[in-house]
């Protein structure tokens, strides 16, 4: 490839010249630090190349567990944001650990962020799905959710696999059970009170019915009296007229009367 | 050919529990009854290729935990975790009975080979018998142990052996209503166990991941069986009284040989830990249900 070389070549002529320079000075106290140390007159770890590198003592199980323990006690001292980050960093080292992924839960749980300990509580889950505790913080996790029917099913899970658990079966799946009852109860409360008021509507306009069929049988004259009242109104009176039949009777009576 | 024959997915809404299978005597039709944590039991028709849905009966409030057909495959028996026993009729899917049993008293459920009755453990250590006809509690069985996880009656009648959640299987003699063995194999739960179809051998399946057989007139260990990664959830005899069936939280099912002592064939085919597994009246075919909401069909060489 031919471009322009002439740049290039005083380039690197000059950095070559340079470098040439440098090494002579280089070598020069290289020469100098050879004299010192076949005079013995210098530490040898001094000399020692310096690596920017830290030696691990322990192995990742030794550390994942103690960033575990660790978490824990921060999150007894409701430190849950600074344990998160201890558990998350324990997770980096043993990924497949359950009870990380269900202490977190438990964690974002204390802190109300309720997405985050579900997402968590299911990987516990998914990752042991034979233990029984896993299953009972996703039940909880989807009650802070508000997903009722979910957490029920999760706890039904968890006491199915472990059935001897008194608290499990008293305060977390009958809790849910009667929260899903009393739900049920206000929706039926609601129904009856629709259906209460339909009743009311029926009721007056049978009622209004009847008070036509009463007008009707009403005495001819004073039907002509109405009549007479009505017909010597306006247009306007006409039109009211009509409105006043589709009001209940009473009203019209109260008006009759006024 | 050890086969998955037909899959059934999506079977449930959520994880299936449980499984059993019986040929109806009044149509002949080869039913599958399911139980899900989803409050629903379903009855499935094998039409010999594939699963055809035949009743979705509901009325349980909770989980459904076991389900059994009776011997002539016209009953079947549900418990759930809402303590309630229900009996439904196949052929039409009514309800025929409904029985409180007691807070957390229901748990696997299974019929006297009479059909007569229905025995059930509970969390008290008792089994409880109920009456197919009446409906009633009409005798129990006092373990004097922890909750008991499972019970299984013997094909010839004479005993009951129940399965407690520490370990301890317990064996009843149904006449006299005495214990008369207590069997300390295992140190966890037993979560399933069954008779072979001889009533000669009891074997059982524990969350220690192995199988142990018993020898029923002797209660002698006649061996232990390992090969599961995890708890075993159920095992079924087949019919043939030569092999039986395991499945386990490992997501596999096992087909063993009582004889041998060994393993003669483990299907992979389950996504998630497999609850429970059962054979056809012929032992030429295996239904196993799973946490997976799918239904499995494997066939199996005689």
């Amino acid at each position: 490839m031919v471009s322009f070389g002439w740049k290039k070549k005083i380039d690197q002529s000059v950095v070559k010249r340079s470098r040439e320079e440098f090494e002579k000075d280089a070598k020069d106290v290289v020469d100098e630090d050879e004299i010192i140390i076949q005079n013995g007159e210098v530490d040898w770890l001094s000399l020692a190349p310096k690596r920017n590198c830290t030696v691990a003592l322990e192995d990742s199980l030794a550390k994942a567990g103690r960033l575990k323990t660790e978490g824990g006690t921060l999150a007894e001292a409701e430190r849950y944001w600074e344990a998160l980050k201890k558990w998350d960093e324990a997770l980096a080292l043993t990924p497949k650990d359950a009870t990380l992924y269900e202490m977190k839960a438990q964690a974002y749980l204390q802190l109300c962020e309720v997405f985050p300990a579900v997402q968590s509580a299911s990987k516990a889950v998914q990752l042991a799905p034979t233990w029984w505790e896993a299953y009972q913080t996703l039940g909880r996790t989807h009650l802070g959710l508000g997903e009722v029917k979910l957490a029920l099913r999760s706890f039904s899970k968890a006491f199915h696999i472990n059935p001897s658990d008194q608290e499990l079966w008293e305060e977390d799946l009958q809790w849910t059970l009667s929260l899903l009852r009393r739900k049920q109860t206000m929706k039926d409360q609601l129904e009856t009170v629709v259906q209460q008021s339909r009743i009311s509507i029926r009721t007056v306009e049978e009622e209004s019915e009847e008070s036509a069929s009463e007008s009707t049988a009403l005495s001819d004259t004073e039907a002509e009296s109405r009549l007479v009242q009505f017909t010597s109104g306006s247009d306007e009176k006409h039109e009211g007229e009509q409105k006043l039949r589709r009001l209940p009777g009473n009203y019209v009576q109260m008006r009759d009367t006024g | 050919m050890y086969s998955l024959m037909f899959k059934q997915e999506n079977a449930h809404e959520d994880s299936i529990w449980s499984c059993a299978w019986a040929r109806s005597d009044q149509d002949s039709s080869d039913n599958i009854i399911t139980g899900s944590v989803d409050d629903q039991v379903k009855v499935w028709t094998w039409t010999g290729d594939k699963l055809e849905l035949r009743h979705e009966l509901e009325g349980h409030q909770l989980g459904v935990v076991s389900v059994d057909l009776n011997a002539s495959g016209t009953i079947g028996a549900s418990s759930s975790l809402d303590s309630h026993l229900k009996l439904w009729d196949i052929e039409s899917g009514k309800l025929l009975k409904s029985v409180d049993a007691g807070p957390v008293d229901a748990w696997t459920i299974c019929f006297s080979p009479d059909s007569k009755y229905l025995a059930s453990g509970s969390h008290t250590g008792k089994i409880n018998i109920f009456g197919v006809e009446s409906g009633i509690k009409e005798g129990s069985l006092d373990t004097r142990g922890k909750f008991t996880f499972s019970v299984a009656y013997s094909p010839d009648g004479k005993f009951i052996a129940s399965g407690s959640i520490d370990g301890i299987v317990n064996i009843f003699d149904v006449k006299s209503g005495k214990l008369i063995h207590t069997l300390e194999g295992h140190a966890m739960p037993i979560r399933s166990l069954c008779f072979s179809p001889d009533s000669q051998l009891l074997v059982t399946a524990s969350d220690d991941s192995h199988i142990k057989i018993y020898d029923v007139q002797h209660a002698n260990l006649a061996g232990t069986l390992s090969g599961h990664g995890s708890w075993v959830l159920n095992v079924a005899f087949s019919p043939d009284n030569c092999h039986f069936v395991s499945c386990s939280s490992d997501k596999t099912v096992k087909v063993w040989d009582t004889a041998q002592r060994q393993c003669t064939h483990t299907y992979y085919d389950h996504l998630e830990q497999v609850w429970c597994a059962k054979y056809n009246n012929a032992g030429t075919r295996i239904v196993s249900v799973s946490d997976d909401k799918a239904v499995h069909v494997y066939e199996i060489p005689m």
